[in-house]
């Protein structure tokens, strides 16, 4: 269920700031229907998650458009004019450049980097917080940033480096497949990382956008000799902490 | 075992070797490519010696490939260099044979070959990947614990230098053997920061810890007394910022049905009876297992008899006289 302040929303009023089938109205309904309890403090914060979550989604998809290769850390590459590649194979970016343009660049120069599926997801993250603050404000509250998985991560989005169990595993969450029997040849494909998006469907880097069974497939195709256990979607998510990105972008 | 430290200690080096670890990777390349053109036979006798490091190896491929020396390499060469394309060539890239996804004892033994004189070394990226494939097989398929102190060092050294580490870390607790967090605790008790803060993470232990003596005192004591019921969660750092390493089963230690091996292996029950208890103890939350199985535990190693009488009784009295009497168990 759902409480702002306190109390449960008006749905009808909810429902007639978003059309049928949208990310957000999605996400209410999930929410409205499950047995946990999602509380907000005011609407304003409510809007400010749902608005996040549907630009999770839109750059899960924008960066499978974007021509970002796979790599595993040995192999991963950046483009020099804004990052600079960290001897453990991670990003940081440059000084003096605006983290905007930097992270708007592995979007638009896609050809240019390569890594793994861990640190798409920050990418993605941090996309949807540059759509949400737009660019000047994305400057100044994100003004160092470095993508290596969940490593050295910036306090406002740490939390999508510490997955729980949690009732539901909503859109725009970070999700896990996690493949226990994985060939010690390709540690890489030990699991996969996943935003979840509408309609049952998942992005993953190196995977695309497809279904769990499709990506339970590629995982279990690489499996050790005499494998017993498949891979498998984890009952655990983790999520930005959006309370605390709305009081940023409040402030 | 031979390690390439210990060629120099006894003067074994190869001579190819001695030139790269005297004077780099480009004049030992010079020497060979010198050789070859004056006499190829002598070329390939410098690299097929029995001392030969993998490091110099991997740093004279370039000439093996251009001089087309493949053919001529002896049996363990040959085999490495089947491994190393098999790892750094893109997928569907590779025909030849798959030597990592079978198991060997000519494959085995060309792996220790490479992690043995070659864990010092951090030549590029590439020699990284190729070296945490290698020990990654070596403790999966072959199941080789020895090589957990080497990799353990290996760990260190390159967090040391800020490079990657995680699928080495991955590949230590692949092993999900207790000599890893052994080793750990080793490393926690360090006077290096940088080691055992890295320890620390690795241990996910996230409180403040006041004297690592005694810390680590009772985590092996903790280790020790509850080894049939802990096992590796799998859990890495693609998965989580600070992955769990360990976790009891308490549903084990409840019914005291422990297996030390390291692995999760949900207990199933054995009769209708259990299988009612089992569920009932499912039911419970995380606070009331870890004080029922704790409680379980020490009442069976006071008395097996009175474990017997306790363990038959309803869930709520078990969980009643669990916490009324607690104290004087836990």
């Amino acid at each position: 269920m759902i409480l702002i302040g306190g109390n449960p929303p008006s749905m009808d009023s909810l429902y007639a700031q978003f059309p049928a089938r949208s990310v957000e109205r999605l996400v209410i309904d999930a929410m409205w229907d499950s047995e946990e309890t999602y509380a907000y403090s005011s609407l304003e914060e409510f809007l400010f998650e749902l608005r996040f979550r549907k630009e999770t989604v839109n750059a899960a998809r924008e960066l499978n458009r974007s021509r970002l290769s796979f790599a595993t850390f040995h192999n991963s590459k950046a483009n020099p004019k804004y990052w600079d590649r960290t001897p453990n194979g991670g990003f940081r970016m440059k000084s003096g450049v605006k983290p905007s343009q930097a992270i708007t660049d592995i979007f638009v120069n896609g050809r240019l980097y390569a890594t793994e599926c861990a640190t798409a997801m920050p990418i993605v993250y941090y996309k949807a917080a540059l759509n949400v603050f737009r660019a000047e404000k994305f400057d100044k509250t994100f003004d160092n940033l470095y993508l290596m998985n969940w490593q050295l991560f910036d306090r406002l989005m740490m939390a999508i480096g510490t997955p729980y169990k949690v009732k539901d595993i909503l859109i725009g969450d970070r999700a896990y497949f996690r493949n226990p029997d994985v060939s010690p040849q390709t540690p890489e494909l030990q699991g996969e990382n996943v935003i979840v998006l509408p309609d049952g469907l998942y992005y993953g880097h190196g995977m695309g956008i497809s279904d769990a069974s499709r990506i339970i497939a590629v995982l279990n195709a690489n499996r050790k000799r005499n494998a017993t256990r498949s891979a498998y979607l984890m009952d655990s998510a983790s999520r930005p902490d959006y309370k605390r990105l709305f009081r940023a972008y409040s402030t | 075992m031979f390690f390439c430290g210990e060629f120099m200690q006894n003067g074994d080096l190869s001579k190819l070797d001695q030139i790269r670890l005297n004077d780099g990777n480009d004049k030992c390349r010079k020497f060979l490519e010198h050789t070859f053109y004056r006499n190829g036979k002598e070329a390939v006798e410098l690299i097929n010696d029995d001392n030969l490091s993998f490091p110099t190896f991997y740093a004279l491929l370039p000439l093996i490939r251009v001089f087309g020396l493949a053919r001529y390499l002896d049996k363990k060469k040959s085999i490495a260099l089947d491994i190393i394309n098999q790892i750094i060539l893109p997928r569907g890239f590779y025909r030849g044979r798959e030597y990592l996804s079978m198991k060997d004892q000519s494959v085995y033994e060309t792996l220790l070959w490479m992690a043995n004189t070659g864990k010092e070394e951090d030549i590029d990226n590439q020699y990284e990947h190729v070296m945490d494939v290698a020990i990654s097989v070596l403790i999966d398929t072959y199941e080789d614990k020895d090589i957990l102190e080497a990799v353990d060092e290996m760990i260190f050294k390159r967090n040391a230098k800020g490079r990657y580490i995680n699928d080495l870390v991955w590949a230590f607790f692949n092993s999900k053997d207790p000599k890893t967090i052994k080793l750990l605790l080793k490393r926690l008790r360090s006077d290096n920061p940088n080691e055992s803060q890295l320890a620390q993470k690795l241990l996910n232990i996230e409180e403040d810890i006041v004297s690592k003596e005694n810390f680590c005192a009772e985590y092996s004591q903790w280790l020790e007394e509850n080894g049939e019921f802990i096992y590796f969660t799998e859990e890495s750092n693609q998965y989580a910022s600070n992955p769990v390493l360990l976790k009891e089963d308490l549903a084990r230690k409840y019914f005291n049905k422990g297996v030390k091996d390291y692995r999760h292996q949900p207990y199933v029950p054995l009769s209708a009876q259990e299988a009612e208890c089992l569920a009932a103890f499912n039911a419970l939350n995380d606070d009331d297992k870890a004080i029922l199985s704790e409680y379980s535990k020490k009442k069976r190693d006071k008395s097996q008899a009175e474990w017997k009488d306790w363990i038959n009784k309803p869930i709520e009295e078990q969980i009643k006289e669990a916490l009324g009497r607690g104290e004087e168990y836990i």
